[in-house]
C-alpha cells in the first residue's frame, strides 16, 4: 500500500514520496518538496524512495517542522527567474522563516539543526546556525553556558590561562 | 552514487528497525552537535563572541582556532595604538601563520594620516581572504600595498573599497589579481580618474566618485567585458560629467540609480545624454530593476521604458523638480502592459507633477501591483495621506489591484548601502523595505 502510494502523483505532476519519521508517523510530499534535502534528492536519483524513507534519526515533530519548511519553501526556484513573484513570496517566507526560528528553543533547536544537517538541508541548516549564533552573540561565556547547559569541565587555573590567552576578546 | 544511497537506505531501514542503534537526543543536546556545525556557528559569530567560546569547554576549546576567521575590526584615531595591537594579537592568536582569514572589514574612523596603520600581515593571508572591506571616514588614507608587492586573492569574492586613496596602477593591479570577483564596491575612492573593469566573474558593480574638491576623483567607469554583470549601480556620482561605458552586458538585470550627473551613459549600442537617451532604436530586455535619480519628467521616463521594455520595478527619487507638465496622456507600452509591477516614488511631494507622474502609471500599467510613496516626515500625516489617496483613485485605472503604500521618510535620499550592493544573496538592492521596517510609518490602502 505503501508503495502504491508512493506511487501515486499529485495534479502537478510531482510524484509523491513517503517520509517515515523515527517515531513510525508518515508524511507524503511531492518530490519537490522532498528534495530541497540533499540526501532524498540523491536517493531519489538513485530509484530508492520506493517503499518510503524511513529517518530513524528525526522524531515526527521535528519530521513535521522540516516539511513545512520544506513546503513553503518549494516553490522558491520556479520564482526565481520572476523578480516580482520572487520578492512578493519573499516577504512572506523571510516572515515564516523568522516566526518559525523566533520559536525556537533549546532542544528543539538542536533537533532541527541535526535533522538540517543529516538530511541536508542547506538553508534551514544556515538559518538555524545563526539562531544559535544569536543566541550566543554578546554574551560571556559564563552566560553562553548557561543558555546551552554546557557543562564547564576546565579547571579555574586552565580557564584563567584561557582568558588571558585572548584577553583582547574580553575587554569591552 | 547509486550504491552509497542504497546503502544509506538500508542503514536508515536497519535502524529504524532496531531503535537501540538510531541517536535519540537527550537533553545534553548541543555537545551532540557535530564538530564542524559548532565550526560554522563560531563563523558566524562577531570577532570577539567567537573567541570567547574558546572558554566554554574542552569540546569547544579547539575549534575557534580551526574555524575560518572572520574579523571586523575598527581603527578609532583616539585608540590606534591599542586597535592595531588588538588586531595583530587575533591574528597571532588564531594559529599565527596558518591563520585562515576569511573575510577581513576594516573600518577606520577618523584617520586623518597617509599610512594606514595596519598591519601588512593581513594581507600576507591574501590566499584565504573571500571578503576585504576597507572603509575611511577621511580621505587621506593610502592603500597599503604597491604594485610590485602586491599578492594573489584567489579567492576573493567581494571587495569594497571606500574613501581611500589608491593609484591608478594599483588598483587595476589589484583587481587583475583577484581572479573570482564576483562584487566590486569602488565608493568615494581617489587616485585614479579611469576605471577600467574587465572580469569573467564580477555579478555586481557599485561606483560612485569622490567630493567635487578632492583631486584625482573618478570620472569615467570603462566596463570592457562583463559576461555575467548583472548588477551596475552607480549610487551617488557627486560631480557633473560622469561617463559609464559599457561595451556588452548581455546579463544586465539592476540598473541604478542613474543621475543627470552621469553626462553619458553607454551600454553596448545604447547611448544616454545627460539621461536623456539619444535614439529609441535599441532595447535592452535584460534590465528588470531600474532606478532613477532625476526630476519626474513623464516623457522622459517614458523614453526610458521603451529602452528597457521588460522593467518589473521601477524606482524614482526625485529631489529636483524641472519645468515640464506632465500632462495625462494614455500610452501603451511593452513595459507597461506586461511587465511593469512596483513603482516606489522618494520624495513625494503630492504636487500636481508628482500626482500626474504617479497617475500615469495608475492608468496605464497594466499589472501594476504596488505603487509605494516615500514622503518627507514633516509633509506626512494622516489627513494628507488620505487626500493624496482620494486624488489617486482613479476611475479607469488599467489595472484592478493597485496597493498604495505611504512611507514617510527620515532622512534617507534614495541612495543605496554599499553592504546592499556587494549582497547577491538578495534580488533588489534598492529594496529598502527592510532597513525601514522600524522607522517607517506604513499604511496599507486598497
Amino acid at each position: 500500500m505503501a508503495a502504491a502510494a508512493a506511487e501515486a502523483t499529485t495534479d502537478g505532476g510531482g510524484k509523491m514520496i513517503i517520509l517515515i519519521s523515527a517515531d513510525g508517523k508518515r508524511f507524503e510530499v511531492t518530490e519537490a518538496v522532498a528534495s530541497q534535502s540533499q540526501l532524498i534528492s540523491n536517493m531519489i536519483e538513485d530509484d530508492c524512495t520506493e517503499n518510503g524513507v524511513r529517518l530513524p534519526n528525526v522524531d515526527g515533530d521535528i519530521l513535521t517542522m522540516v516539511v513545512d519548511y520544506c513546503n513553503m519553501h518549494a516553490g522558491d526556484a520556479a520564482a526565481a527567474g520572476d523578480t516580482m513573484k520572487a520578492s512578493s513570496t519573499e516577504e512572506e517566507l523571510k516572515k515564516f522563516d523568522a516566526e518559525l526560528v523566533q520559536a525556537l528553543e533549546n532542544p528543539v533547536l538542536f533537533k532541527l539543526i541535526l535533522a538540517a544537517n543529516f538530511l541536508n538541508i542547506k538553508s534551514l541548516l544556515d538559518m538555524t546556525c545563526q539562531r544559535v549564533a544569536d543566541m550566543m552573540s554578546g554574551k560571556t561565556p559564563e552566560q553562553m553556558r548557561e543558555t546551552f547547559s554546557i557543562e564547564n569541565d576546565f579547571t579555574p587555573e586552565e580557564e584563567a590561562a584561557i582568558r588571558q590567552e585572548n584577553a583582547w576578546a574580553f575587554d569591552d | 552514487m547509486g550504491v552509497v544511497t542504497r546503502a544509506m537506505k538500508r542503514r536508515l531501514d536497519e535502524e529504524s528497525s532496531n531503535p537501540e542503534l538510531a541517536p535519540r537526543g537527550g537533553e545534553d543536546l548541543i555537545s551532540r552537535l557535530p564538530d564542524d556545525i559548532f565550526t560554522s556557528i563560531i563563523t558566524i559569530l562577531p570577532g570577539k563572541d567567537a573567541a570567547r567560546t574558546q572558554m566554554l569547554s574542552r569540546q569547544w576549546r579547539p575549534l575557534w582556532q580551526s574555524a575560518p576567521l572572520n574579523l571586523e575590526a575598527m581603527v578609532d584615531s583616539r585608540t590606534v595604538g591599542k586597535d592595531v595591537t588588538t588586531i595583530q594579537t587575533v591574528l597571532q592568536a588564531h594559529r599565527g601563520r596558518l591563520c585562515k582569514l576569511q573575510e577581513f572589514e576594516l573600518f577606520y574612523f577618523n584617520i586623518d594620516a597617509e599610512n594606514l596603520p595596519v598591519p601588512l600581515s593581513v594581507f600576507r593571508r591574501s590566499h584565504t581572504l573571500c571578503v576585504l572591506r576597507i572603509c575611511s571616514t577621511c580621505d587621506t588614507l593610502q592603500f597599503p600595498m604597491e604594485t610590485d608587492c602586491m599578492p594573489n586573492f584567489p579567492h576573493l569574492k567581494e571587495l569594497t573599497l571606500s574613501n581611500i586613496s589608491i593609484a591608478n596602477s594599483t588598483i587595476h593591479c589589484l583587481l587583475s589579481r583577484c581572479p573570482v570577483l564576483e562584487s566590486l564596491v569602488m565608493d568615494a575612492n581617489r587616485g585614479y580618474h579611469r576605471l577600467r573593469i574587465s572580469s569573467l566573474t564580477l555579478q555586481s558593480l557599485g561606483v560612485s566618485d569622490a567630493c567635487s574638491y578632492v583631486e584625482g576623483k573618478l570620472e569615467e567607469v570603462i566596463i570592457e567585458n562583463a559576461p555575467l554583470l548583472e548588477r551596475l549601480i552607480p549610487p551617488c556620482i557627486r560631480n557633473e560629467g560622469f561617463v559609464i561605458w559599457v561595451t556588452q552586458a548581455p546579463k544586465l538585470k539592476t540598473l541604478g540609480y542613474l543621475s543627470h550627473k552621469i553626462s553619458t551613459i553607454e551600454l553596448g549600442t545604447m547611448v544616454f545624454q545627460k539621461l536623456v537617451p539619444v535614439s529609441l532604436s535599441n532595447v535592452m530586455c535584460t534590465v528588470k530593476i531600474l532606478a532613477l535619480d532625476r526630476a519626474p519628467d513623464l516623457d522622459v521616463v517614458i523614453d526610458f521604458l521603451k529602452c528597457f521594455p521588460c522593467v518589473e520595478k521601477l524606482y524614482f527619487v526625485a529631489f529636483i523638480q524641472g519645468n515640464f507638465k506632465n500632462a495625462l496622456r494614455y500610452v501603451s507600452l511593452e513595459c507597461l502592459y506586461l511587465h511593469l509591477r512596483m513603482v516606489e516614488f522618494i520624495n513625494y511631494q503630492g504636487n500636481m507633477l508628482d500626482l500626474n507622474f504617479i497617475r500615469f502609471f495608475v492608468l496605464n500599467a497594466r499589472v501594476l501591483e504596488c505603487v509605494k510613496l516615500v514622503a518627507a516626515h514633516d509633509k506626512y500625516g494622516r489627513k494628507w495621506m488620505e487626500k493624496q489617496q482620494q486624488k489617486l483613485q482613479l476611475y479607469g485605472r488599467a489595472s484592478r489591484g493597485i496597493t498604495f503604500d505611504f512611507q514617510a521618510d527620515y532622512g534617507s535620499n534614495g541612495s543605496v548601502h554599499m553592504k546592499h550592493i556587494s549582497d547577491l544573496t538578495t534580488d533588489d538592492p534598492f529594496d529598502r523595505h527592510r532597513d525601514f521596517m522600524v522607522l517607517a510609518v506604513t499604511q496599507r490602502t486598497g
